[in-house]
């Protein structure tokens, strides 16, 4: 298991999307949130990537569950974070934390996130 | 094809490289996505399909990118995993790598000949459309020259050519006050010749058609070694005098380094000079300018226009000339040869076999590597098990098999580009003359890069057979411990079908580079005709015009000769047109129609033909030919005595079969004064001698004295009891005592002449047998270590049987058995390769058939002896091993 620290900048933020979304994380969903709550551009690709590899990594879970007929009735991959996900994030944003006191004084940050 | 699928296709294409099943899943959320989308905003079929594409290429690339990545890190990773393997590993490394060193650098240096010599364009520009024309003769199809009225017919009657020059190259003599004088390469051309090949001089200007006028300021065009050399590079050489000959000459420009048209070491350019109407020469009647055939054209064909297009236009302006002159042009045919095939193409055949035999040698070195790494696989079986039970797919070990044949073909091809750059020095400092071009020869980028993509593809090669074992998880099995695992079948075939096609391979090479060799021998063993141990040749003496005339030329030699025979050591000396094998013996040595005395006239195109010499009294017994009936010349034979000629036996027997020559008479049309012929009386036969080459059996050939036609150009030919090479500075003393402003050549041995000679078939022998050697030697190795190996494996087999009484050889004898098939196989596939490879080189052939048995019948019982013995050593060795601890430790 690679330890927290290997994580991508990227990866946590997807780890982070997926934790917000709960039970409705899927591809385009995350996707959304992203763009939502960042100022980036996200492709799709970007994600569904990353999904795929935190995936791999076991640290993400998926599932596949059947789509309502209304929405055509395609299976639809649900992302949730694993146990080690949780504790990967938990450790990003801990080690982002330490780093971010006192940060103010050097940066404009536009806005509390 | 509904819209629905169409872009189900284009989404499936844009998302290659996603894996399989993710693919529909993520086709699917985007289809999904643009139902839910459309509710919203506005429609429109072209904007959906549009952004459908735009996110399945997103989608696609992102997942290809990441692929790379990650392909890119485990090729690094395979990389550095087979560099420690084989660090590891030394011996065998060290014997891979030279192996193929020896297979690619081989290679290297000869593509670089071949490169320069035959695949890269002549160094002008568009060269393809440059054409030498040619006069030839009717019945023998040699190519001569034109004489100066035809060539200027020529110039207005070939519309397909857009320029034609001539030009003509002796050599000329240099003077400077306090410098000695120096003997240059020259060519004598028409103004157009430096437009005719499109390049233009570096310094000053080329000529123009004022230059090129009779009678016009003597000018000249210098070379830029002869600039470095001689005037130090100083720019302000043009637009002054140098003394050419003995007249002031103007420089008028500088031609760019490497440029030597048209012999390689021509180093001087003057215009021809030469008048419409008027022979250059005084002495020859007008009437017969059109016969007087002393230049080589070179034309410039327009860009559209093909060789054969404008050989059939000059068919037709031969007939147009031939027409109007019907007596100088009787039977006049003119053809165009492409100038790449005048230049390179004696040389090519040689040059292809050279490169056929050392892609053999690296086909062997490739087998045998193939084997190495077959062997060294099994080793690592082990390695290979736990790797797919880790999850490495299949491809992903091929792709790391071949990773490391690369790397090792790599590295191996490095090594031998470097060993190869060495050989090539080497190989262009013993080139015989035949190979044209050389100084173009060079380890350029070309050979570079396309040695590179052999080591690639050569790693390919060899990596495939372990790979592919790989692949079929054969290699597995290295786990389970059984007496004779599947992995030593499997290899085992696939070796020993190397091998025999290693032995194939190396038993044509060797049959072949035997036939050259007896070739070489046979070549070198001919009966010259004359003796040159002692002999040295001084090439040549030539008069400045202002003495060249009859008179004066007799006097000056007669002179010369007579003061040479005062010196201490010379035994005898003479002086000869044409040394005979110089390499431009045809040139010096012109050939003469003639008729003999009592029989029926005969026009002058149906006259027998026969080089006509001219030699000094002492020239037979200078060189050591026999004087076989009648006399050699005397000083009586002279201007105002009766003109006399001597045959040679060839000619004698030819002529006169049934009856002495001697005191018969025969009329020669050749002469100084072309037209004027004339009657001699036969006085003496001397023996044959090869002089126009040691593979040339000596045809009709005649003598005359030089009394009686005072050429003012020859080489002599010294017999000394000293040493040869020390008379020089005595001769070059004798020379200037008569004649201070006459350059005189560095002497050279006859011997030298004569081994030069046979050159070109000694370079071809001694490559090919050294090529044939390494390959032999290359088989040899990897049959015994096929045999070896072999022999391990059955260990334990064959210790059983010893335990139960058989005798070190019969246990061995099954390993034998399968050996000699081997070996017998090869020596079955090589014998039908040579046949047939030594049925291609028949042209190469001297005095030897392509398929002589003896060479047939003798190589392959060597060749297999010498596979017996590497069969039968491992084996010999392996007998006296210790039954029982051989079954203890057994075989894996």
């Amino acid at each position: 298991m690679p330890p927290a620290s290997a994580l991508g900048e990227f990866e946590v933020l997807v780890l982070m999307a997926v934790l917000r979304l709960g039970e409705g994380a899927y591809g385009s969903a995350v996707r959304d949130e992203l763009e939502a709550r960042t100022s980036r551009r996200i492709s799709r690709g970007a994600v569904y990537v990353t999904l795929d590899r935190l995936d791999a990594k076991r640290l993400l879970l998926s599932r596949l569950v059947d789509r309502p007929p209304e929405e055509g009735g395609r299976p639809l991959r649900l992302y949730r974070v694993s146990p080690a996900g949780r504790k990967a994030v938990t450790a990003a944003v801990s080690d982002v934390a330490q780093m971010r006191t006192g940060i103010e004084a050097l940066l404009p940050l536009k806005g509390a996130r | 094809m509904t819209a629905r699928l169409r872009h189900r296709l284009a989404i499936r294409f844009l998302m290659r490289g996603v894996p399989v099943a993710r693919r529909r899943e993520l086709a699917d959320e985007l289809l999904a996505d643009l139902a839910t989308a459309q509710d919203a905003g506005p429609g429109g079929r072209l904007r959906e399909a549009l952004w459908l594409m735009k996110e399945a290429r997103s989608i696609g690339r992102a997942y290809r990118e990441d692929a790379r990545g990650n392909r890119i890190e485990s090729v690094w990773r395979d990389l550095v995993h087979a560099v420690r393997g084989y660090a590891r590993t030394p011996l065998f490394t060290i014997v891979a790598v030279v192996t193929i060193a020896l297979g690619i650098g081989a290679n290297s240096a000869i593509f670089s000949l071949v490169n320069a010599v035959l695949l890269r364009p002549l160094p002008y520009p568009a060269p393809k459309q440059l054409v030498r024309i040619y006069q030839t003769t009717q019945k023998t199809g040699r190519r001569g020259s034109l004489s100066p009225p035809n060539y200027f017919d020529l110039k207005d009657r070939v519309p397909g050519v857009q320029s034609v020059a001539a030009f003509w190259s002796p050599s000329v003599t240099l003077t400077s006050p306090g410098a000695d004088p120096e003997k240059v390469l020259a060519a004598t051309c028409s103004y157009d010749l430096f437009a005719t090949l499109d390049v233009a001089p570096h310094l000053g200007r080329a000529f123009t058609q004022d230059d090129d006028q009779p009678g016009a300021r003597t000018v000249a065009v210098i070379g830029y070694r002869l600039w470095q050399r001689r005037f130090g590079g100083d720019a302000s050489v043009v637009g002054r005098d140098v003394m050419l000959d003995g007249s002031a000459t103007l420089v008028v420009g500088v031609m760019p380094p490497a440029f030597e048209f048209p012999l390689a070491g021509t180093e001087l350019w003057v215009p021809l000079r030469l008048s419409h109407t008027q022979p250059p020469n005084p002495a020859i009647p007008p009437g017969h300018y059109r016969e007087y055939r002393i230049l080589s054209v070179i034309a410039r064909l327009r860009p559209d226009v093909t060789p054969d297009q404008v050989r059939a236009q000059l068919v037709e302006a031969s007939l147009a000339l031939e027409a109007q002159f019907p007596d100088a042009n009787h039977n006049l045919a003119l053809t165009a040869v492409p100038l790449h095939d005048v230049v390179v193409g004696p040389a090519e055949s040689a040059l292809l076999i050279l490169w056929a035999a050392v892609g053999c040698v690296l086909l062997i070195a490739c087998a045998n590597v193939s084997s190495l790494l077959l062997v060294r696989a099994t080793t690592r079986s082990r390695e290979v098990t736990i790797r797919l039970a880790l999850g490495a797919t299949r491809a992903r070990l091929v792709r790391q098999m071949l990773t490391e044949s690369v790397t090792l073909a790599l590295v191996g091809g490095a090594v031998g580009l470097v060993a190869s750059r060495w050989a090539l020095g080497l190989l262009i400092r013993v080139a015989p003359a035949g190979i044209p071009r050389l100084d173009e020869v060079r380890l350029d980028g070309m050979v570079v890069a396309v040695t590179a993509a052999v080591a690639v593809l050569a790693g390919l090669a060899f990596g495939l057979a372990p790979a592919l074992q790989a692949r079929a998880g054969r290699l597995q099995d290295g786990l389970r411990r059984a007496g004779r695992s599947a992995v030593g079948g499997a290899n085992r075939r696939t070796r020993n079908v190397f091998v025999l096609v290693e032995l194939g391979l190396s038993l044509a090479l060797v049959i072949v580079a035997g036939l050259l060799i007896q070739s070489l021998v046979r070549v070198q063993d001919v009966d010259l005709g004359f003796r040159p141990a002692r002999v040295v040749t001084v090439d040549r003496i030539e008069l400045p015009r202002a003495r060249a005339q009859a008179p004066a030329s007799a006097l000056f030699f007669d002179d010369l000769l007579t003061k040479v025979r005062a010196l201490p050591t010379v035994v005898s000396a003479g002086a000869t047109l044409g040394l005979p094998l110089d390499p431009r013996a045809s040139f010096y040595v012109d050939e003469t129609t003639f008729s003999l005395a009592g029989e029926a006239p005969v026009p002058a195109a149906e006259r027998p033909r026969a080089p006509l010499h001219v030699v000094t009294p002492d020239y037979f017994t200078t060189i050591g030919v026999p004087v076989l009936r009648g006399r050699a010349f005397t000083l009586d034979d002279r201007a105002g005595t009766t003109p006399v000629v001597v045959l040679n036996e060839a000619m004698a027997r030819r002529y006169w079969p049934n009856r002495d020559p001697v005191g018969q008479h025969l009329t020669h049309d050749l002469s100084i004064v072309p037209g004027q012929a004339t009657t001699r009386e036969v006085v003496g036969i001397v023996g044959d001698v090869r002089h126009f080459g040691l593979e040339h059996v000596a045809d009709a050939q005649m003598y005359i004295p030089h009394a009686q036609m005072p050429w003012p150009s020859m080489a002599l030919v010294v017999r000394t009891t000293g040493d040869p090479v020390a008379i020089g500075a005595a001769l070059r003393q004798v020379v200037w005592s008569l004649d201070r402003t006459i350059p005189v050549p560095p002497l050279r041995a006859l011997d030298e002449v004569v081994s030069d000679a046979s050159g070109d078939s000694r370079f071809r022998a001694w490559l090919l047998g050294l090529f044939a050697a390494t390959a032999l030697l290359l088989a040899c190795i990897g049959l015994y270590g096929t045999m070896a190996y072999s022999v391990e494996q059955r260990t334990s087999e064959v210790a059983l049987r010893i335990a139960l009484g058989a005798s070190g050889r019969q246990a061995g004898a099954g390993v034998l058995r399968e050996g000699l098939v081997l070996v017998g196989g090869g020596l079955v596939v090589g014998s039908v390769v040579a046949f047939v490879a030594a049925r291609a080189d028949s042209g190469l052939l001297y005095g030897i058939s392509a398929a002589d048995p003896t060479t047939f019948i003798e190589v392959p019982i060597v060749v297999g002896l010498i596979g017996w013995l590497a069969c039968y050593l491992p084996i010999r060795r392996a007998a006296r091993i210790n039954p029982l601890r051989a079954m203890r430790y057994g075989a894996e």
